[in-house]
């Protein structure tokens, strides 16, 4: 019956022709440019991506090769290669993306719970997703530069001789650029998860409390198995997403004193370029090494999905 | 009336107190404790804005020199300076509020209504393919495929479609993490009410429109805002797609790379912050919406 009146074709005109042309074209209407749009700059990016990292551009002439993906392991395994060091940045940035996701999850949590001045905290913690990253980045880097703070923390804290700058000192420029992770992504995914939160019934978090469940065993043992649909969801994306982590790396140091990552090292692939983007081969080497990354990538989702079993069953997208 | 006002807004802060106390000692500590790191990360955001606006009404030598001052007088014209010298590649401030108003008016509008539309005929009409839609957008989001934007910048360049007006046209695509976020909610919405207006004569799109389409108006207002505040802060799509047609967004930033040679920092600040205005007006009316309309995944009984 539900199944029937989510249909229309089955349910309300089931007595008349289901073929009809009118609701023919009104599906197609809804169909048919998104379709258009995924075909050609989906299916047709991805497909011509995967073409050009097989080849190079030589005076105009285009070679098939595999030289892409030669160059990609010989810089991945030389010592102190730009890429090597995007690897590590980008797997320590994604294990600082995970753990800010739990502490915004549990900012989201005591938000819901109403502690003290929570409207308020909820407005402010907005502030920085409401402004510009520029706009950010440009005020953090004068309170981390020389004349600020934190430079002479860092200048205490380590015992120097001088203030150091640090983000322009690959001593200190991962850890400034993490800093500055950690700071914005404090609150988490707010708008999701207090939408979860908010539709959890009061009467479930009423008996709880009568049962004398504390905060922990709320946070984690009622609320998280409720809105677990949610969480599973945003974790899976989070995990798929893991070539992709990077802090504000291009607006701090553009990749600079050792702080690259692999998806700011294929922004400034782009934003560096000059002359024919059809005869760059940068975009040709980005294009192999973004297919080892995704052959890597979709083998983590499937190994993820095996081990996991039960627990992104029930996911709901 | 005003008394009135203030004496329940005490009776409500008196009642938050005790609740705040009225807890076992070892939550109230964590309360207390997670209440002070709240302050600090809160206080932290504020002083952004802060130290932005007072930057602004700096002198450049007051910004460099003693960034962490107060500025000796006032420097009010630099906020009017702004609009008289901000330039980018040809396009003042209004220029490039122009292009800022374009993309992130149209870009999320068209976008919006293209998942919205998508989800809804996927979710409540039965046609071959119907499950195809929700099966990519899944796979898209939880496989996501690196490196093809050195060719989606070709393809962008080969269609004219950098520093053109036409890169809306990208908006078009609507198989992304929003179609999921209609997908759930009209998944939410009942079919009878279509069913009703089917026998009293309406058709499929009077149906969607004046049915269905309002029933989720809230989530698409919250979603409409989110990705209109996203776009007019989106600085690295407009660098690289854009650098040409600048928005205020990544106009700015270029303003700033520039300014190193032009030693006007004092208008960068001033520039920054009469930026922020137009999306913190519209949280201060919008919040609400925004906050508590989007939801993804159902409840687990």
């Amino acid at each position: 019956m539900l199944e029937n009146s989510k249909h229309p074709k089955n349910a309300v005109l089931k007595h008349k022709n289901p073929i009809k042309l009118s609701r023919v074209i009104f599906i197609l209407s809804f169909i048919l440019i998104p379709t258009l749009h995924f075909a050609i700059f989906y299916v047709y990016v991805n497909l011509n991506s995967f073409i050009m990292a097989f080849q190079l551009n030589k005076g105009g002439t285009i070679y098939w090769t595999l030289e892409n993906f030669s160059r990609f392991f010989t810089e991945f395994l030389s010592n102190g290669s730009e890429m090597g060091q995007a690897f590590k940045n980008t797997f320590i940035t994604f294990i600082i993306q995970q753990v800010m996701f739990l502490i915004g999850f549990l900012v989201s949590y005591f938000l819901y719970k109403k502690i003290f001045l929570y409207r308020a905290f909820r407005v402010f913690f907005f502030l920085p997703s409401l402004v510009a990253g520029t706009i950010v980045s440009s005020i953090f880097m004068k309170i981390v530069g020389v004349d600020g703070p934190f430079s002479l923390l860092f200048q205490k804290m380590f015992n120097l001789d001088y203030r150091p700058e640090l983000l322009a000192d690959s001593q200190f420029a991962n850890q400034t650029v993490w800093m500055h992770m950690i700071w914005l992504s404090f609150p988490g995914n707010m708008v999701l998860f207090g939408g979860a939160f908010g539709r959890i019934p009061e009467s479930v978090i009423e008996s709880a409390k009568l049962d004398g469940v504390n905060w922990i065993q709320e946070a984690f043992r009622i609320i998280v198995p409720m809105v677990w649909p949610t969480i599973g969801l945003l974790l899976m994306l989070n995990i798929a997403g893991i070539f992709g982590a990077s802090g504000s790396v291009f607006l701090l140091t553009k990749g600079g004193y050792g702080t690259q990552t692999l998806s700011n090292w294929m922004y400034m692939q782009i934003y560096n370029l000059t002359g024919n983007p059809g005869e760059s081969n940068a975009f040709n080497y980005m294009s192999a090494v973004g297919m080892m990354l995704t052959i890597v990538s979709v083998t983590l989702a499937f190994i993820l999905r095996k081990l996991s079993g039960k627990i992104f069953d029930e996911v709901q997208y | 009336m005003i008394r009135e006002f203030k004496m329940s807004w005490f009776k409500n802060l008196g009642h938050r107190i005790v609740c705040f106390f009225n807890r076992p000692l070892s939550e109230t500590i964590t309360y207390i404790i997670v209440f002070f790191i709240f302050c600090t990360f809160a206080l932290s955001y504020l002083y952004i804005f802060f130290w932005g606006i007072i930057a602004g009404l700096k002198t450049h030598s007051e910004i460099v020199l003693s960034p962490f001052n107060l500025p000796k007088s006032p420097q009010w014209q630099n906020y009017i300076d702004v609009f008289r010298l901000l330039n980018v590649n040809g396009y003042n401030f209004f220029g490039m509020l122009y292009n800022s108003l374009y993309f992130s008016l149209l870009g999320p509008l068209i976008q919006n209504m293209i998942s919205c539309m998508l989800a809804y005929v996927t979710n409540k009409y039965k046609f071959l393919g119907s499950k195809f839609y929700m099966l990519v957008v899944t796979v898209m989001l939880i496989m996501p495929i690196y490196g093809s934007g050195g060719s989606a910048y070709r393809l962008y360049y080969n269609l004219g479609l950098i520093n053109s007006y036409a890169h809306i046209i990208l908006a078009f695509g609507g198989m992304n993490m929003t179609y999921l976020l209609y997908h759930a909610a009209f998944s939410s919405v009942s079919w009878s009410y279509a069913e009703a207006a089917f026998i009293d004569g309406a058709n499929d799109y009077s149906v969607f429109f004046k049915i269905m389409l309002p029933q989720v108006m809230k989530i698409f207002g919250a979603l409409f805002l989110l990705a209109w505040i996203a776009d007019w802060n989106n600085y690295s799509s407009a660098l690289i797609y854009l650098p040409k047609l600048p928005t205020l967004a990544g106009g700015i930033y270029l303003f700033e790379l520039d300014m190193i040679y032009h030693v006007r920092r004092d208008i960068l600040y001033a520039a920054y912050m009469i930026t922020a205005i137009p999306p913190l007006i519209l949280f201060a009316f919008f919040n609400k919406t925004l906050m508590s309309n989007v939801s993804l995944g159902g409840i687990k009984e």
